[in-house]
């Protein structure tokens, strides 16, 4: 049966023979051609200490030094690195509390919700620059809308230098990105509960079960591959913020706001030290990396095991059935 | 006959000399225009920064002036600076071959000729370009005797008040010293000048200024870092602290440009720029774009310590050709063409920019229209940019952060200082083991 399939494939033409490997190899080179010989570049610049002279470009090896370097020697990227993932676990958190939240209001029916919807996706639409200088000009010390309306509000007399002290700087930076991102979240969550079948509530409220307890038992897991994709592209996302800061603080004040993505182009573009910017780089991709696992072997383990008990119940089920 | 062909001859070769000789000595008082047909169909790619210096367009018309004229094509590419900075950088990192004519900024100076990314222009050159341009312009971009940017932007700054707000405030003349613009600002109760103090090579820009005109230095004439142990540095940080706690200065000038700066200045928010480029005056003059046209002076002196120590920052921008420039030739025809005696007059009657040719200071035009360039000769007696080192980013860096850290009192200005020489030590220590 075999050989007389393989004869009658041979006398196919080639490009019949050959249609799936031929369909797929311009987007097999374009994605070897931008994803793989980059990464593997970045990692060869990451392993060498590299300096210029004229068009040439000369690479002395230097094996680990740089990624060693980043946490004894560079006097900024521990600082930058804890910034970093303080950035992201806030952010992270509060889009996806935040939008969570804001998806039920908006899942439920009131009169004008299409319009609502509308408006609260106007920030994610809203390109990232213009968002950053809109929110430098608010928390402008001067002139900006902040202080204007807390001093009109009687709540403060002189003006806050918002984006001038560490802490607040970080805090409004964190206030723009949460501002900006969370709509996606409530965009996807709403998304994911309008597939939630109604009669799963009505058979949970005649079993006595309340709002909360419906949350918890149908509506969270019922979202939760749409909350797992969610955590993993915000995470990345926020890994990668770099014009909320470039416009709004420029890393300051006294660095506190200097993300890694920031500190990267610094160390590359201004300081010409390709090795360790690539070595950051390096760092930054295998901590997303390493994230993203985590997030998927926390999430699909118990939906994994749960099958797996399920079918292993059913095998039972059947050997115990032909035995009898 | 021989007699007669030797004479045509001679003739012929005494009017080769005469035509060539009057070719050699070719004046830049008008843009240079190809005749060289060769030069034709080329193209250049020119990348220079869009900024303060140039708001109405002029480069790009000249530019459109410059292809039509030589039949050079030329692709203009504009950007923030910031922007030019990672494309040039980026691109010549890699090895360059993406522009011919590039940004060649003042603080670039020891990173891009250590890297060789820029060519000579000796051999470009005329004399009439090394003799009359103004000498610190072309020195300034200089290295081991050779010339390697021509000055687009003399972005030499300048003490400008707002003569209406002094007067309100009592004042007939603008604070000469450092301790009068505090005074000021506890007279008036509101800031005394604005300025960017920004964690950026700008901020530095403007740090470096405030402790230039108290007669400090950050490195000694080898680039040494004497941060920690100059008097002038000490005594700039310690003022420069309880003016921020005093509000002298605007809390926002941690975080606001230059153009946000100039924007608030012509809005009549407060009455010093201590360090404003030429073009400000222009700018605060129009009434399109200022609220305080006819009350913007330039004083005869800069703010110091005690009067004596003037000084006005300088951070000219030049334009340089990349060393693996296929069309040198056509890049150089470009500058040349732009930065010619009469280009430069009708770039300064047009916006209002220093002129980089020393004649046109005495121009009976420009000094007419510009009278307060009398006073900008007085300030610029004493100019001073950035220190010729090769680590300047990480020089302007630090110096940007740990400024901030001693201007909001996180540290101490003593431990601030010692922070910042170690900082300074370990980033030269690094530059010169690469």
């Amino acid at each position: 049966m075999k050989e007389k399939q393989a004869k009658k494939r041979e006398k196919e033409p080639f490009f019949e023979r050959h249609l799936g490997p031929i369909l797929i190899t311009p987007s097999t080179l374009v994605i070897f051609g931008i994803l793989f010989i980059p990464i593997f570049y970045a990692l060869y610049m990451s392993l060498n200490r590299i300096s210029f002279r004229g068009a040439d470009t000369i690479y002395k090896f230097a094996g680990i030094k740089n990624f060693v370097n980043l946490f004894t020697i560079d006097p900024w990227f521990k600082s930058s690195f804890v910034t970093t993932i303080l950035f992201v676990v806030l952010t992270v958190a509060t889009e996806i509390v935040i939008g969570v939240a804001a998806s039920l209001v908006l899942n439920k029916k009131f009169h004008g919700r299409g319009f609502v919807r509308g408006l609260m996706i106007l920030p994610w639409a809203m390109p990232t620059v213009v968002n950053a200088v809109m929110w430098k000009w608010i928390f402008n010390a001067e002139y900006g809308a902040a202080n204007g309306l807390l001093m009109k509000l009687g709540i403060i007399k002189t003006g806050i230098a918002w984006l001038g002290t560490p802490k607040m700087a970080f805090l409004c930076v964190f206030l723009a990105n949460v501002w900006k991102e969370t709509p996606y979240v409530i965009l996807l969550a709403i998304a994911a509960l309008s597939t939630i079948p109604g009669d799963l509530y009505e058979a949970a409220s005649i079993d006595g079960a309340g709002g909360w307890k419906a949350f918890w038992r149908i509506t969270l897991p019922m979202i939760k591959p749409v909350l797992l994709i969610l955590l993993i592209t915000k995470t990345i996302w926020a890994f990668q913020t770099f014009d909320l800061v470039a416009i709004m603080t420029s890393g300051g004040p006294q660095n506190a706001t200097n993300l890694l993505s920031y500190y990267i182009h610094f160390v590359a573009f201004k300081q010409t030290d390709f090795g360790s910017a690539a070595a950051m780089s390096y760092v930054l991709s295998m901590i997303c990396f390493a994230l993203s696992f985590v997030y998927i072997k926390l999430f699909m383990n118990n939906d994994d095991g749960a099958e797996k008990k399920t079918k292993k119940a059913q095998r039972r089920k059947l050997a115990t059935a032909h035995e009898d | 006959m021989k007699k007669k062909l030797s004479l045509v001859l001679s003739l012929v070769l005494a009017l080769s000399v005469v035509l060539m000789g009057a070719g050699c000595g070719k004046s830049n008082n008008t843009p240079a225009t190809s005749s060289d047909n060769s030069l034709k169909g080329q193209k250049i790619t020119v990348i220079l920064p869009q900024n303060e210096a140039d708001t109405v367009g002029f480069r790009k018309a000249k530019t459109a002036q410059f292809e039509k004229e030589t039949g050079i094509k030329v692709e203009l590419i504009e950007k923030s600076w910031e922007g030019v900075s990672d494309d040039v950088t980026g691109d010549l990192a890699s090895g360059g071959g993406t522009y011919d004519v590039i940004e060649f900024d003042n603080s670039w100076i020891g990173k891009f000729i250590k890297n060789q990314w820029v060519a000579p222009l000796d051999d470009y050159m005329t004399a009439d370009m090394k003799s009359g341009m103004v000498p610190g312009l072309l020195d300034l971009f200089s290295s081991g005797g050779k010339h390697y940017g021509i000055v687009w932007n003399n972005d030499t700054r300048f003490y400008m008040y707002n003569s209406k707000m002094l007067s309100d405030a009592g004042l007939s003349a603008p604070p000469k010293t450092w301790d009068e613009v505090a005074a000021l600002a506890k007279k008036t109760g509101k800031t005394a000048y604005m300025d960017t103090y920004k964690q950026e090579q700008m901020g530095t820009n403007e740090l470096m200024f405030v402790v230039y005109s108290f007669g400090g230095n950050f490195v000694d004439d080898q680039g040494n870092p004497i941060v920690s142990t100059d008097p002038g540095v000490k005594a700039a940080y310690t003022w420069l602290a309880q003016a921020y706690k005093d509000g002298v200065f605007g809390k926002s000038t941690l975080t606001m440009d230059y153009e946000e700066v100039a924007q608030s200045f012509d809005n009549g928010d407060f009455p010093l720029m201590l360090q404003a480029w030429p073009g400000v005056y222009a700018d605060s003059n129009d009434n399109t774009k200022s609220k305080i046209v006819g009350n913007v002076n330039v004083a005869d002196y800069s703010v110091s310590k005690t009067g004596n120590e003037q000084v006005v920052l300088t951070l000219p921008e030049a334009m340089a050709i990349t060393s693996t420039s296929k069309h040198k030739e056509a890049a150089w025809k470009y500058i040349e063409y732009m930065s010619s005696k009469s280009m430069d007059k009708e770039r300064s009657e047009a916006i209002g920019s220093l002129p980089i040719w020393s004649d046109l200071y005495n121009d009976s035009d420009l000094l007419q229209k510009y009278p307060y360039w009398k006073q900008f000769g007085e300030q610029a007696q004493n100019s001073k940019g950035y220190p010729k080192i090769v680590w300047v980013d990480n020089f302007s860096d630090i110096v940007a952060k740990q400024s901030q850290k001693i201007l909001t009192g996180s540290v101490s200005v003593d431990q601030g200082l010692q922070q910042m020489q170690k900082l300074m030590e370990d980033a030269k220590k690094a530059s010169d083991q690469q």
